[in-house]
């Protein structure tokens, strides 16, 4: 027999019983729906994060922070009286107290101080294969000065090939290069050092700007976060009062509700801090610099589109080029000693981002990379959609079983069928394809018809799931959050097509073993 | 014809390929003429008269048995049945409801399975052919007609004729002349897209017997094929039948309880009784 001619046979047989194969047909139509919805948002998902995250190379880049190393439970050191355990209990049980005790003497006797991000530390980083470059992160509150003018002023570094800040400059251009001598200015730091006019803006640009650093870094207002007072919007009247508190504090020991012993912990510690202080609190960086360009503020919708693209802060006043910066800063003191804010490396390839973090673990700082963030959101996805495409593959495998129920009805109703094909010469083996075909038929059309219909659902509800991503995220959604790559097309019907296929397998063999002569006597 | 003394072989030589495919007009032509010449050659010359035998039976049954049911339900439908038939040959079974008559019919088409003994149709015996074969044998060498016409509901008269020809792998051009012709040849051919339930009973025997002949089968096996219809259209149908078997030499066997079928239309009447033949 021709696989034509069975195609025709099978299908005609459909034809034959239009609502039965209708109703059937819309179970493999919703399960399959179910199923295209359930890849087509999980890929979509997965495309849409890639995509945010992807934006600025941000997948090959490393962020490092200054960390506190994790104290051990190595009990060398550790006074054997401390590691007494009391009481009844398992060996197992005693070994695990003791350690606890270790761990907890050591975090009361060592001064636990973050591993800093030096210049050491960064050559070290700069050492390790794959790593293309590295940046540090500096926020530094200094001053202004232009035209005799000056103000205080929030300092930022920025690289050169920054892509949102050319957006926001309102005169004169992005600086050249990492270390140039040109740096970018806020329009309304300007204007508070008395650039108003249009005229005197366009003006300012390359002419020279100083900028003064200090290496006092620490704030008297952190006094407030101890205390739990408000400390967001505190005055200069009120920062000036802090100070003189913190300057009389050590004086004030005495007066102060203590024992003698927590004044002597109180007095060796504030004495060994500003033995240091004194010694460089009056140390400044100060340099000068030309006017390359003039930027304004990031709009709502600006801040929300780099939000969790790039780690741009959107308040700086002041943007120096990242190398000059570094530069100016590696004046002070006390970045010789504490290191920078944060360091940022680039990787060659996203596939060695994993192998350059495995570098970075020893060195006992603190990591952040947007890969192991993708990966780990994408995990997420993953888990949401396995869960779905389970409950989509149970509702296609309901449908089967309903195909399975129809289909043996349907021999049922068709054994005298059988039985004339049979007399006729049909073989055991078309009996049992032409029934095989039928559920094909019935999987391929409802998977097809299920594909249509998700796509149709994708139309409206892709507005929707872009809205939700958008809160969620705080980043704009760019990409459409249902996506029907050629696999999801192919692999659905094909699926909802091996389903109802096996489905229709027990009837169809139910079929093929028909006895002819009790079919033609079957009424 | 030699056909008294049964033998106990198939015959290996003989070769019944009418339905092997659709072009063996000129063999059956030739099988048509074979028992004349080998009736004036036989007992003349002994090789001729191995020739002969080799030649003149088509079908060959021996011994044949056929039981249903298990242990104490058991019901002998066929005890040992013997008996040769000639190429172009016209066999009457005739006998009471439930003599077994249909059972034979239903073995000798390949339907069914004997309990025991031989039932050679061409080389093969049909007793030893496995499924696959057994449709083959149904599809190629023999076409049944039924009492009950056995058409299929869903289809046209054009569609049940074509059935035989959709299961031989025939092209669909092919396929739908062949079933013209065959209407055409049964005076139905302006009927061709009628379902069978837009059909009288004599019409739908009539694509029955279309049916049955489309693929030029050696054998026509006829189960009762008046069975429901008036005496009219009985005699309609069964001149139709002999007229077909009589122009192509094909082989007929038919069931019926009508004696006087019998012997209007057969050349040998086969008497059963309980399973069993009677002289």
């Amino acid at each position: 027999m021709r696989f034509r001619d069975l195609i025709g046979l099978s299908f005609s047989a459909l034809r034959q019983q239009k609502t039965r194969t209708a109703l059937t047909m819309l179970g493999v139509l919703l399960g399959s729906c179910m199923l295209a919805v359930s890849l087509s948002i999980g890929v979509g998902v997965k495309n849409a994060v890639r995509h945010m995250i992807r934006k600025n190379n941000e997948l090959r880049s490393i962020h490092i922070y200054a960390a506190y190393k994790e104290p051990t439970d190595d009990e060398v050191g550790v006074p054997p009286v401390e590691l007494e355990v009391k009481g009844e209990m398992s060996e197992e049980k005693r070994m695990r107290i003791r350690k606890a005790l270790a761990k907890r003497w050591r975090e009361m006797h060592s001064r636990n101080t973050p591993v800093p991000l030096t210049r050491t530390l960064i050559d070290q980083l700069s050492q390790i294969p794959h790593v293309e470059s590295v940046e540090v992160s500096l926020w530094e509150n200094g001053r202004a000065m232009v035209r005799g003018q000056s103000a205080y002023a929030n300092i930022q570094a920025s690289r050169s090939d920054n892509t949102a800040l050319p957006r926001r400059m309102v005169a004169g251009t992005m600086f050249a290069s990492d270390d140039s001598r040109g740096i970018l200015i806020h329009e309304f730091l300007l204007y508070e050092l008395g650039v108003r006019s249009d005229a005197e803006v366009q003006a300012i640009i390359g002419k020279p700007i100083r900028l003064e650093i200090s290496n006092s870094g620490q704030s008297p207002a952190m006094l407030l976060a101890l205390l739990h007072a408000k400390a967001e919007t505190i005055s200069l009247e009120e920062q000036q009062a802090l100070e003189k508190v913190a300057r009389q504090l050590p004086a004030a020991i005495d007066r102060l509700d203590l024992t003698e012993a927590e004044k002597q912990t109180l007095r060796r510690l504030l004495k060994n801090n500003s033995s240091t202080l004194a010694k460089s609190e009056n140390v400044t960086s100060v340099e000068e610099f030309t006017v390359a360009g003039v930027f304004r503020h990031m709009d709502r919708k600006e801040v929300e589109d780099e939000r969790i693209l790039d780690f741009f802060y959107p308040y700086a006043e002041v943007i120096v080029p990242m190398r000059t910066a570094q530069e100016f800063a590696d004046r002070l003191p006390r970045r010789q000693e504490h290191g920078y804010d944060g360091i940022t490396l680039m990787v060659d390839k996203e596939e060695n981002v994993e192998y350059v973090t495995d570098q970075i673990e020893p060195m006992g700082v603190a990591f952040h990379s947007p890969l192991s963030f993708l990966k780990h959101v994408l995990r997420e996805v993953k888990m949401i959609q396995y869960f779905t495409v389970l409950l989509s593959g149970v509702a296609l495998l309901v449908a089967g079983l309903g195909i399975t129920n129809t289909m043996v009805t349907s021999v049922l109703e068709r054994t005298q069928e059988i039985g004339i094909m049979k007399a006729v010469g049909a073989r055991d083996r078309h009996i049992m394809s032409l029934f095989l075909l039928e559920g094909a038929w019935i999987g391929l059309l409802g998977g097809l018809l299920g594909l249509l219909a998700a796509w149709l659902i994708s139309i409206p509800a892709d507005g929707l799931a872009r809205r939700l991503m958008e809160q969620q995220s705080g980043g704009k959604v760019e990409v459409p959050m249902f996506l029907f790559p050629y696999w999801l097309i192919t692999l659905v019907p094909l699926f909802a097509m091996l389903i109802t296929v096996v489905a229709a397998a027990y009837p169809a063999r139910r079929a093929a073993r028909v006895d002819p002569i009790q079919a033609l006597r079957h009424e | 014809m030699d056909i008294a003394n049964p033998s106990l072989t198939c015959n290996k030589k003989k070769r019944v390929v009418a339905g092997d495919d659709l072009e063996n007009d000129r063999l059956q032509i030739t099988w048509d003429k074979i028992p004349i010449l080998s009736e004036l050659l036989a007992g003349k010359i002994g090789i001729l008269s191995r020739v002969h035998r080799s030649v003149c039976v088509l079908i060959e049954v021996e011994n044949l048995s056929k039981t249903f049911g298990k242990a104490a339900t058991i019901i002998a439908a066929l005890r040992g049945v013997s008996f040769q038939v000639a190429p172009g040959e016209r066999i009457a079974l005739l006998g009471k409801s439930g003599s077994g008559k249909s059972t034979l019919l239903h073995l000798l088409g390949g339907l069914d399975r004997p309990s025991s003994g031989r039932i050679c149709v061409g080389e093969r015996n049909l007793a030893e052919m496995d499924s696959r074969e057994l449709a083959r044998h149904r599809l190629a060498t023999v076409g049944m007609i039924f009492q009950s016409f056995h058409l299929v509901p869903s289809r046209n008269a054009l569609e049940n004729v074509e059935l035989p020809m959709l299961f031989a792998g025939i092209v669909p051009r092919q396929r739908k002349e062949a079933a013209r012709q065959a209407l055409a040849a049964v005076g139905l051919a302006e009927r061709w897209n009628h379902r069978p339930a837009e059909l009288s009973g004599g019409e739908r025997q009539r694509v029955a017997i279309a049916r049955a002949l489309v693929n030029h089968p050696a054998v026509l096996l006829a189960d009762e094929p008046t069975g429901n219809l008036d005496s009219f259209t009985s005699a309609e149908i069964m001149t139709m039948i002999d007229d077909h078997v009589k122009k192509h030499g094909t082989t007929l066997i038919i069931v019926t309880h009508d004696e006087e079928i019998a012997r209007t239309h057969a050349n040998r009447i086969l008497r059963l009784q309980d399973g069993q033949l009677k002289n």
